[in-house]
């Protein structure tokens, strides 16, 4: 049923971003950012619920909870990236989405540091 | 899904650009430019207020 929901909201805003793009692009662009915003924001609460199984289940099975934080950041990082980088896309600014890009992957890199030296401190450890 | 800000929005862009016209035809250009950054700003602060509603809520779920 959300399905259909999403589905109408999206084409309804696209219907309207197209009547308003010759006159006012600015606010069509506003329109698409807010569009975007909303949809997220309903993935989001879905999202929720789907972590908080996750959670429990590895809070059950005694994995080490902290890289599964880090997986987490890097997925919001990457999921506000992306967010980012479409919409300067859809305004035209092509440069300025690769630059986002390319700094949320050194974000990523930055943040997924720790995991890095664990697995080679496991590999030196084994040989 | 509050679908009524999307058209809130839409009919603050129309109103805009039909205003636009109109001041244009008449001659007054300057006053169009300002009813275009007046439509802008008050879409600007309807919008603002999701964004950082969606921020809020990202950085919670994802534990930023």
């Amino acid at each position: 049923m959300d399905v259909l929901k999403i589905l109408g909201f999206a084409i309804i805003s696209v219907i309207l971003i197209v009547v308003l793009k010759e006159q006012k692009k600015e606010i069509a662009l506003i329109m698409t950012i807010f569009a975007c915003v909303i949809l997220m924001l309903f993935a989001m609460t879905k999202m929720e619920s789907v972590i908080g199984v996750i959670e429990s289940l590895i809070n059950k099975s005694g994995i080490n909870k902290d890289f599964f934080l880090i997986i987490l950041k890097v997925t919001g990082i990457a999921y506000l990236i992306e967010f980012g980088k479409n919409i300067c896309i859809d305004a035209g600014q092509k440069a300025i989405a690769t630059k986002l890009e390319m700094a949320g992957k050194v974000i990523i890199l930055t943040i997924s540091l720790p995991v890095i030296s664990a697995l080679v401190n496991v590999i030196s450890g084994l040989i | 899904m509050d679908i009524d800000l999307l058209f809130k929005i839409a009919g603050i862009g129309i109103l805009v650009a039909v205003l636009n016209q109109v001041l244009t035809k008449a001659g007054r250009e300057d006053q169009a430019m300002m009813t275009t950054i007046t439509g802008l700003i008050i879409v600007l602060m309807l919008v603002i207020t999701q964004i950082s509603n969606l921020f809020e809520t990202v950085r919670t779920v994802f534990k930023l």
